[in-house]
Formats: structure tokens, sequence, C-alpha cells
């Protein structure tokens, strides 16, 4: 009786919710017909997000249904606002990433005390001490008088010719990532309120593991749809078939191993130890400040200046010298920081090595009074780390992989899961940011044309834009990182001579900026 | 000039208390001393520079009976004329020309006028200097800072207006090369810094003239100092640096003099010990630890006390190896010590084989060379020896530690052939005399 009963109200329901108790009644073996999506996005990490946020931004793309999955928990990725404490993943983002992410109205949400913009750069070479001076005058229009002036020095013809700074010269801009991912996560949400309840909603499935991704399967007969040859993402809170799948899902990419898209490459066997210190130096925000690299055979160091007296280090070593350094005391990881920038590589090596009896801060007063600045070509305005901000010592694996391509049928790469390079010339992230901007610009192209947006066709556009000029800078950052690890020898004098050389063709190192800007 | 101000001044420095000072506060005054190197090598020289700016006026009576005139002069004096490359006065827009300049001292303006205004003068330098001033503007032909403009208000007595305002010079273009007439101070006692000529001329002769007189152990010493830069030394330095015992040599910096090393303490050592033989050595040959002459044109002074330590040593190598001082004996020292320690000047005695004879030669070629290129090569680097801690070991001991055999003994084998050769020839005059005594 009761079952009648039931069935009576279950019939007089309308059909579309008859439909889904029908359906979800019988869904005991699972089998229930996944959410179909335009573009899923997995990963959600800065690279992810200013993809959907372009999309989301983008008036031809605005409408289309897109998820966006993390295992992370996204909303509580929001920057503190201490002054004090700085996170210790920063990114240099350069001008051309942040004139991406101005355009997707994300720079705008970014808390712009706690991001520091730098001017100029200093590189110098560990063993030879020649160094290299970048800042904004180079970049300025050059032509044959300049060239003919620069040979003259000293005369009034060179005088004459001298550039001024120009007034927003900046060579990039040191972020947080935290800082990051909170602006961009702050625009979506501000994006998804002006679309709420509708069907092109944003779909933010944040703690979500990827179970696995399969292809569809075959459909029982020809009135189902046929979604073998789409990805089908299984997650906890249930499938999403994805038109395109997107994976921004990081250096381990499931994406790019559903595809089977081999990703070439090497280990650097040396690991980048970063850390958040305090100098001696209280800077404010009209100070024209300079981002310093060191070049040692045992890999890059680098100090990037932040707001205030607070700077990021970034030392790519080797392992043992990694672990070393995590071990000292505060005191002493100090003074092995300034002795990176300060003493000869052989002083720098033995304060790290395993047998060395005396303590770096010992060490570091000795041999810091008998290494000579000139001869190390230590900059004039260097400071002085004086402290490390609590706890924001650690350290990573170093390695250099490049996907063989960055498309396959309805799979898209983006970011750390297509390539993953050196930190020493701070591209990374802003690689991945030009890689979102490309692909959104792409599917945007593809949805004006009314092409399907995870054909061939519109996916084929972004490989052609960004596969080999990301392989470009990757190969350049990897040779670097390799004439550099050369210690003694005709090597040494060979990068020594150009690195002179290049110091003096102003229009060359405006040109190299350039494209180390991403400017095209 | 000042250290303070950098305006001239007549003080001097007083010698005594500064030593005291140094004495009292050596950090802070090595502190001092570094920065002020650094801040003259590569810092602008900054110099004060006075402007005088004023007018001279006279009142005058028109003939026409028009309103009183003013006969005023307008002038702008500097302390220094030879960097002022122009003056650029600006008038009140009624004169006409209005903008006046002045490329050539006296920098003065004459006029007639029929009012008080205020005066500009733009003040502007010669290519490569540059005032030093938050008001200076570049100058219309783009030198930064170049042009300061100055104002007076005219004024019915003759007005003067003083401005003091600094003045950066120019840098140096060659900051680092030096020539003959402008030698840079001394890094440290006799330290005789030498330009590249000197350095290769120097080279040249004492490598000449220690093959003609192997005796003048200061050519010797002139020429390993010479010949050391650029590579060898620093890598000899390195090599330190990367051994704990040698990072202990640089840092307590020991020397070897006679007064340091206590011949007659040595003597009583035990019989096998590393400072019995080398006393023993030493008596032997019939010399002494004296000052080896002091390291002169090396320009790093840690650079400068590793070959300074290394001439020092070179006696206990001789010791521990049992060669004699002769030439022989120095050749396969040097030998030894080129395959250890890489330092040009030992591989350029070795061209001293041409002075020995010929069986001293065949001995040298046959017998020393190869023992000497093969254990220098084998061997720990005999630099890192800390010799002062290693005067009571076993000299057997040491020489296995450091992987050195004992080559033969050199005065030995020579003792033996002369003994040989005299009794030979006794021989051969005995027989001789036999036959022309019998006619055989």
């Amino acid at each position: 009786m009761a079952s009648t009963a039931l069935l009576r109200r279950v019939l007089a329901l309308p059909p579309p919710l008859r439909r889904s108790v029908y359906s979800s009644a019988n869904s005991h073996n699972g089998a229930r017909e996944p959410d179909i999506y335009d573009v899923v996005c997995i990963g959600g990490g800065p690279v992810g997000l200013s993809f959907v946020s372009a999309l989301r931004s983008h008036p031809s793309t605005r409408l289309l249904r897109v998820a966006l999955i993390d295992s992370q928990d996204l909303s509580t990725s929001r920057t503190t606002d201490d002054t004090e404490t700085y996170s210790n993943r920063c990114s240099s983002l350069t001008p051309a990433s942040l004139r991406f992410l101005n355009q997707i109205g994300a720079w705008e949400k970014v808390k712009r005390d706690r991001a520091q913009p730098y001017h100029a750069m200093d590189v110098w070479d560990g063993v030879s001490g020649s160094k290299i001076h970048f800042d904004s005058v180079d970049q300025q229009q050059t032509g044959l008088l300049d060239a003919v002036a620069e040979m003259i020095p000293g005369s009034r013809f060179q005088a004459s010719r001298r550039k001024y700074e120009m007034e927003d010269a900046v060579v990039a801009t040191m972020c947080e990532n935290s800082n990051t991912t909170s602006a961009l996560l702050q625009r979506l949400h501000d994006l998804s309120a002006e679309q709420l309840g509708t069907q092109s909603e944003l779909k933010m499935l944040d703690k979500t593991r990827v179970d696995s991704i399969d292809l569809g399967s075959e459909p029982k007969d020809e009135m189902l749809l046929d979604l073998s040859q789409w990805a089908i993402v299984s997650t906890s809170h249930g499938q999403l078939a994805a038109r395109l799948l997107v994976g921004a899902d990081g250096a381990n990419s499931p994406v790019r191993r559903f595809a089977d898209i081999p990703s070439p490459g090497w280990d650097y066997n040396q690991h980048g130890v970063v850390a958040t210190l305090h100098v001696d130096r209280q800077l404010t925000v009209e100070d024209l400040r300079t981002a310093y690299q060191r070049f040692l055979p045992t890999g890059p160091v680098a100090l990037l200046p932040l707001p205030g007296n607070k700077a990021s280090l970034v030392w790519s070593t080797t392992p043992q010298h990694a672990a070393k350094l995590k071990t000292l005391s505060s005191t002493d990881f100090i003074a092995a920081i300034n002795a990176a920038f300060r003493l000869m590589p052989v002083d720098i090596g033995y304060m790290l090595s395993s047998t060395s009896s005396t303590n770096p801060t010992d060490e570091l007063a000795w041999r810091g009074t008998a290494t000579p600045a000139s001869s190390t070509g230590l900059p004039r305005n260097f400071p002085r780390v004086e402290a490390v901000q609590e706890g924001s010592i650690a350290s990573f694996p170093l390695r250099m992989r490049h996907a063989s391509t960055y498309t396959g049928h309805r799979i898209a790469l983006i970011g750390d899961a297509a390539h993953t390079i050196h930190p020493l010339a701070g591209q990374g992230l802003n690689l991945g940011l030009a890689d979102a901007q490309s692909l959104a610009h792409q599917i945007a192209y593809g949805v004006d044309h009314g092409m399907d947006v995870g054909s061939c066709w519109t996916l084929d556009g972004y490989n052609n834009d960004r596969w080999a000029k990301n392989n470009a800078v990757i190969g350049v950052v990897d040779k670097l990182s390799k004439i550099y690890g050369v210690s003694s020898g005709p090597v040494v004098w060979g990068r020594s001579v150009g690195v002179e050389v290049l110091e003096r063709l102003g229009g060359l190192k405006g040109w190299v900026m350039g494209a180390a800007a991403g400017m095209k | 000039k000042c250290p303070m101000c950098r305006t001239q001044t007549s003080a001097y420095l007083d010698a005594e208390r500064s030593e005291l000072l140094q004495i009292k506060h050596p950090k802070t005054y090595s502190e001092r001393q570094a920065e002020e190197t650094e801040d003259e090598a590569s810092r602008e020289s900054i110099q004060p520079i006075t402007l005088n700016i004023g007018n001279r006026h006279a009142l005058v009576t028109p003939t026409d009976g028009s309103a009183n005139m003013h006969d005023w002069t307008f002038f702008v004096k500097p302390s220094r004329t030879d960097i002022i490359e122009e003056v650029q006065i600006l008038l009140h827009p009624t004169f006409r020309p209005s903008h006046i300049i002045r490329s050539r001292p006296p920098y003065e303006i004459r006029r007639l006028g029929r009012g008080y205004f205020t005066i500009t003068a733009a003040v502007i330098l010669r290519a490569g200097y540059s005032w030093v001033s938050s008001d200076a503007e570049p100058s219309p032909d783009g030198v930064e800072d170049g042009m300061l403009r100055l104002e007076s208000t005219m004024d019915k007595s003759a007005s003067l207006r003083t401005f003091r305002r600094l003045l950066a010079l120019p840098q140096p273009l060659r900051q680092r090369t030096f020539s003959i007439l402008n030698r840079p101070p001394p890094n440290y006692p006799g330290h005789v810094p030498l330009t590249l000529a000197e350095r290769g001329a120097l080279a040249v002769g004492s490598a000449f003239g220690s093959l003609r007189n192997p005796h003048r152990h200061d050519l010797i010493a002139a020429l390993g100092e010479a010949t050391a830069k650029p590579y060898f030394i620093s890598r000899l330095r390195t090599a330190m640096l990367a051994n704990p015992t040698g990072r202990r040599i640089l840092r307590d910096r020991p020397r070897i003099t006679s007064q340091t090393m206590s011949l007659e303490k040595l003597r009583q050592l035990p019989e096998d010990t590393v400072g019995r033989a080398y006393a023993a050595w030493l008596d032997r040959e019939g010399v002494t630890p004296d000052t080896r002459d002091q390291v002169r044109y090396i320009d790093d002074p840690e650079e400068a006390y590793v070959m300074q330590r290394y001439r020092e040593t070179h006696d206990f190598t001789h010791a521990i190896t049992g060669l004699p001082v002769i030439i022989e004996g120095e050749l396969a020292v040097k030998a030894f010590e080129f395959a250890n320690t890489l330092l040009p000047m030992t591989a350029l005695s070795l061209v001293a084989v041409v002075r020995l004879k010929a069986a001293e030669r065949k001995r040298f070629f046959e017998t020393y060379l190869p023992w000497a290129v093969s254990n220098g090569l084998k061997a720990e680097e005999v630099i890192n020896v800390y010799w002062e801690e290693e005067l009571e070991t076993d000299v057997e001991a040491l020489r296995s530690r450091l992987g050195i055999e004992i080559p033969p003994d050199l005065r030995e084998i020579r003792k033996t052939l002369r003994d040989r050769n005299k009794a030979e020839k006794a021989a051969r005059d005995a027989k001789e005399r036999l036959g022309a005594a019998t006619g055989v």
C-alpha cells in the first residue's frame, strides 16, 4: 500500500523532478551522468586561478561553464596584514605579467604595500668578480649616435646623450604567492557575484582530491551522449566531463600523465633554499630598490627586495649544503648568507662542509677582512643581512622539465605542469602566467569563431604560440646555470669577458632586459 | 683635504695619536680605514664652491627729464671659473633680449633700467661636473644636475649674495690602472705595487740574472713574485684555504726566522724527529734559517704571506728529503716543488740544468727528476704542513703521511764517485810512474 501511494506521488511530480527522482533511485550502481563542463581546470595555484579569471573577465568566454578543482582550501588563502612577516614563497612578476593581471582585474586586489617593485639588478660572477648592472636606462631607444657616444667616455658628446631614468622604470615586482592568489580569488568571487545561480556559474571545488581521470565509457546506445573521447574527472563531489581539461596542477601533473605527454628533462642536483631576511637598511616606497644575484660554482644566490627592510633569499646550492644550512642556528645562518655574497667560493664551501670545525660567524669575521670587495665584485651598496624570519627557511629540489607538447585531444597544460625551470632568472611563474594568458586568448578566439574549444583547431594556436618561446627561455636559463657551474679554466675567462662586454653595450643589454621582461 | 668636510686645510695627520688610536680601538680603526680607502677609491669627490651674486648700482638722472634710471651691473663671481661652461642670465621680460648667455668671465651684464626686479642666473657646468644639490636641474644639453638656478633681487644699494654650493667632480677615467707617476698606496709594509710592464721586465731580468749567478737568491725571489700572479699564487692560496691545517696557518700567520726557530732546542730533540733532521741539515749544509727575502711585489697581503711561507718552508723540504744545497740538490727540490705547488718560478729555475756537468745532468735526468715529479704529484701539498707543530714528529712517519719517498742521498753518491775517481786516478798515476821507471 505504501509503495503504491509513493508511486502515485512520484508520478504526480512534474517531469524533470520525476526524472531526477527516478535517476537518483537508480544510482545504486553509482552510474550517474557526469556533469558536463566547457572547461575544467585542475589546479588552483596562481596560474590556474589567473587562467580561470581571464576566462571569466573576457566577454566572449564569460558564459562558458567552468569548474576549478584544487585539493587545498582556497578560501583560506588570504595573505596576512602583518608587515613584519613575509611568506618565503615570493615570485618576481615581470611587467608583462603585471599587465596581464591588470587586464583580468586582479592586480587592483593585490595588497600593494606588500608588493615591492625593483628598479635595478646587480649580477656578478662569484669566481672572477666580473659584474653587470641592469636598469631602466638601458631599455630606452638607442641608436647609432648613442653607440658612438659610449665609445668616448668622459666626452661632452657622451654627456649630452646621457639618458635619465624613466618615471615608472620597474624591472620587475616582487610579490608573495599568497598575495597574488588571494587577489585572484577575490576577483573570481567578485565576478561570480554577478552570475550567481546561472548556468555559467563558476564551480569552485576546493578541498577536493581528484580520484582519477579517465575517458568516458562507450555509450550503450546511439541516443545517449558519446563521451568516449572526453576526459571524465572523478572526484568526491561527483564526476565532471570536460570539453577541455586544463592541467595547471604542478610539476607532477596527473593531467599530463593521463594525456600520456612525455616531459623530458633532468634534475639539477641542486636544492633551492628560500628564506625571508631582514637587512640593515630600512627603505621606503620612494627609494630605488635593487635585486642582487651572485653566481657561485655550486649555484646562484639571490637577494630580492621586499618592502621596508625585508628581503627574500633564493640560494640554489648542492643538497649537502642545503641540508647543512637548514641545521645552522640563526646567527650562523645569517653569517652563511653574508658569506655567500662576500667571500670566495672556497671559503663558502669550507663553511658549509661537514668537516668544518669553526662556526660560520667566526669564519666570516676572519675571512671578511681578508677578502677585499673589489676582488669579489661586490656592489657598493650591497646591504648586510641582519636577521632571518623565524620558520621561513625551506628548501626544494630543482629540476628542468619541458612537456613535448602542451596540448592533446581536449587537454591543455599550463604553468608548471607544462614546464619547470631553474629559478635563477625568476621566470617560472611568469612563463606560467603567459601560458594562461595565451590559452585564455585562444579559447576566446575559438568561441568567437564558433569552434569546439577542446578541438585541436583551437588548441594548436596555443601550442604554436607558447611552446617555442618557453623552450628558448628554458634553454637559455639551463645553459646559464651550466656555464656558471664551472669554477676554473677557460669557461670562467670566457664568461667573464662576455659579461664585461655586455655591460658596456647598452643597447644589447636593453634588448636582453626586454626579452626577460616578456615584452615582444 | 679635511676628511670630514673636504675643504682644503692646513691641518696634518698626527702619527703618534693615530697609532695610539689604532692600538686602543683596532676594530673601529680598521673599519674606518677600510671606509676611507673605499670612499676615496670609488666615490666621486665633492668640493664646495662659492658663488657671489649681486649687483652694483648707480642712479642716473636722464637728460630728457623722464623718470630716473638705474644703471646697474649684475654679476656672478664664482670661486672657480675653469669648471663653468656658461652662465645664463634671465632678466625681466621687458628687457630685450631677456635671456643673456655669458660663456667667459667676467659673468656680468650692465644695463639701464627703470625698476627693481629679480634676476635669475643659471650656472651651467662643464661636462663631467655636476652640482650636488636638490635644486640642481639637468642642463639644456642633457647633463644631469649640471645647472643650478640662483636668484638675486636687485637692490637700490649694491647687493651681494653669497651662495655656497657643492660641486661633484667627475670620476677619474682610469681608476684602477696606475702609472709610474701615480702609484697606489702599499697594502702592507714593504709592498711595492708594480705595473704590468714593470713586472714583465722584472721577470725577464731576474730570470737571466739568476741563471748567470745562481747565488743571487734575491733575484730568484723576485722572479718568483713577478711570475706568481695572476693565477698560480691564487691557486696556492685556495689550496691552503681548502685544507683545515692550511686555514689555521693562514689565520695564525707563523713566521720562520732564526728568532722563532731556536736551533739549540732543535738540536736537543731526539734523533729521528723532524726538528732534529732540520737542525742537522742546516748544520751539514752550513746555512741558517735566517731572513729569507721579504715578499714585496705581490699585491694582496694574504697572497704575499703565502709566498713568504713557501719561501720560509723551503728548507724544511730540503730537510725531510735530505737533498743538499748544491745546484743538483736545489734543482731536484725545485722540480719537486713545481709538481707540488705549481709556482712558475720553480719550473723556470730548472733551466739551470744547463749549468750542470754532463755526469750530473745524467744523474739528474735519470734519478732525481723522475723522483721529484712522481713524488711531487702524489704527495700532499707541502704548503699545508704546520711545521711548527711537526717539529717533534718522526721524520719517516711524516714522510709516509705526506706520501714522499726519500731519494738517494746525493752527497753520499757524489762522495763515493769522487773517492772512486780519486782511487782510479791514483792507480793510473802509479802505473804510469811504474811504466816510466821500468820502461814498459
